[in-house]
């Protein structure tokens, strides 16, 4: 995941901010205790919303304390630990891994490499504990490589994978009734889409620059003499509409979960937080265009 | 299934017109449409389901082939009533594999191909699809009220975000906001 996940800040209530915060910080711990210092580098914000979400449909208390921080070292941290919390950074932790195999793969970088093994231990104990969840995303990766290489046209074929990939981690918690499993894999589903749609048209330029696949290309049939601004121009337009969709339907889980408590911050950052990234990444080039003159 | 003649009202030695008019009349007194949010729509169903059989099998017997009793015109044909019927419910692997069966691809063809990626989730493909129907037949309310539901989706969920407080960037405001939060940002490093 990207850290496309955030919440609207102006709107969110401090008490709130503090306890999602108190996941953030939670995440990167769980982590740090149980696999070292350096894994925790591949944190984003998504999996601060994964925990919040997951651990606001039980009805357990969270354990929080206030603790000292090495990145934060001038005041101690609000920090939450519970079993969401730790299964947010196990996902991370898969992510990062086949982020840093993918990488190395296309550009054989060195820091990937370093990453690799650093990394491959981990991997391992982490597999042993969710063989389901590991074997699905496996599977899911390999289609989305086929997809790439075939230069795939249709948009919503391109994103299926990612969209099942992340439809199976909000399955993945604990087991819970049919309903709110069915609710759980359908925001994942569809924040799966709107992530990976949002990747795609923020990558755009840099895509075509480069000569990678990008979905959007081959879906609008980008002109060869069409610069990559003037295409982004052309299609926002029906990404936007694609990309609120996606946000209506997540909208419509999150008011039909049965949930417990992090209601205030899951209702901010869906209600409100992927609005506001949605139209800063669709933004992008015009907000350029008035720095530049 | 029982005799499809006395399903249908008609007799063994009834015409192909006869058995059409008897059918359409059918159709019409258990359409979905009459038993929209009522309790006895399950019921209407299975009959409707009993009548399809009893055309189907009846047609088959007698030419050896199933046709839409309204002819090339635009009112769905039995076999697609089926196809509808699955995908309100929610199979649609056999909605999919019945349609793949179907030749001719009708305006009604694209629009349930079309439905069948709504309810997928594919609303990209969906869209093209429906578009695609209502350009084959611009007349048809329901094809056109679908590509609007589908065009306007993500409107709903803007309004609702304003109507919660969520500001547009253009706004004065907000830019004081924003602002703030750099600032906030380098300060409080959330």
């Amino acid at each position: 995941m990207l850290g496309y996940i955030t919440c609207e800040k102006p709107e969110m209530r401090m008490r709130d901010f503090e306890i999602y915060s108190g996941y953030y910080c939670g995440i990167c711990k769980s982590i740090g205790h149980r696999y070292g210092q350096l894994p925790r580098m591949t944190l984003s914000y998504d999996a601060a919303f994964l925990a919040v979400l997951l651990a606001g449909l039980e009805e357990e208390q969270d354990a929080v304390k206030r603790e000292h921080c090495i990145i934060h070292h001038i005041k101690n941290k609000t920090i939450v630990s519970n079993g969401a919390v730790d299964y947010a950074g196990d996902v991370m932790l898969i992510l990062a891994w086949h982020k840093a195999m993918d990488d190395m793969k296309d550009e054989g970088k060195f820091s990937a490499k370093a990453s690799l093994l650093l990394m491959k231990n981990i991997y391992k104990k982490i597999r042993g504990r969710y063989p389901h969840l590991c074997k699905k995303i496996e599977e899911q990766l390999k289609e989305l490589t086929l997809i790439e290489k075939e230069k795939c046209p249709n948009l919503d074929m391109a994103a299926e994978s990612f969209a099942r990939i992340m439809e199976e981690i909000f399955n993945g918690y604990r087991e819970k009734n049919e309903r709110q499993q069915m609710l759980l894999r359908r925001l994942g589903y569809h924040m799966g889409k709107w992530i990976y749609l949002m990747d795609a048209y923020d990558d755009l330029e840099k895509d075509i620059e480069k000569g990678s696949y990008n979905p959007l290309v081959y879906r609008y049939a980008k002109a060869e003499k069409e610069s990559p601004k003037d295409f982004a121009g052309r299609i926002k337009e029906q990404c936007e509409r694609n990309l609120l969709i996606y946000c209506s339907e997540m909208e419509k889980t999150i008011d039909l979960l049965d949930i417990k408590k992090n209601k205030g911050i899951i209702e901010n950052i869906v209600y409100m937080g992927l609005l506001r990234r949605t139209e800063k990444v669709l933004g992008k080039e015009e907000a350029e265009n008035g720095e530049s003159v | 299934m029982g005799n499809p003649y006395e399903i249908l009202g008609v007799s063994r030695n009834a015409s192909e017109a006869e058995i059409k008019e008897a059918y359409k009349k059918m159709v019409k007194k258990y359409h979905p449409d009459k038993y929209q949010d009522n309790p006895l729509g399950d019921l209407a169903e299975e009959k409707l389901q009993e009548i399809n059989q009893a055309y189907d099998h009846i047609m088959n017997e007698r030419q050896g082939k199933t046709g839409s009793p309204y002819g090339e015109g635009n009112r769905p044909g039995p076999e697609f009533m089926e196809i509808r019927r699955d995908i309100d419910a929610g199979r649609l692997k056999e909605a999919q594999q019945k349609l793949d069966r179907i030749q001719i691809k009708s305006a009604e063809w694209i629009f349930l191909d079309g439905m069948i990626s709504y309810r997928k989730g594919w609303y990209d493909d969906a869209t093209g699809k429906i578009q695609q129907a209502v350009n084959m037949d611009p007349n048809n309310m329901e094809y056109n009220q679908a590509l609007s539901r589908l065009m306007n989706a993500g409107q709903g969920y803007r309004n609702n975000a304003y109507g919660r407080g969520y500001m547009s960037n253009q706004d004065a405001f907000c830019t004081a906001c924003q602002c703030y939060l750099c600032a906030d940002c380098c300060c409080d490093c959330i």
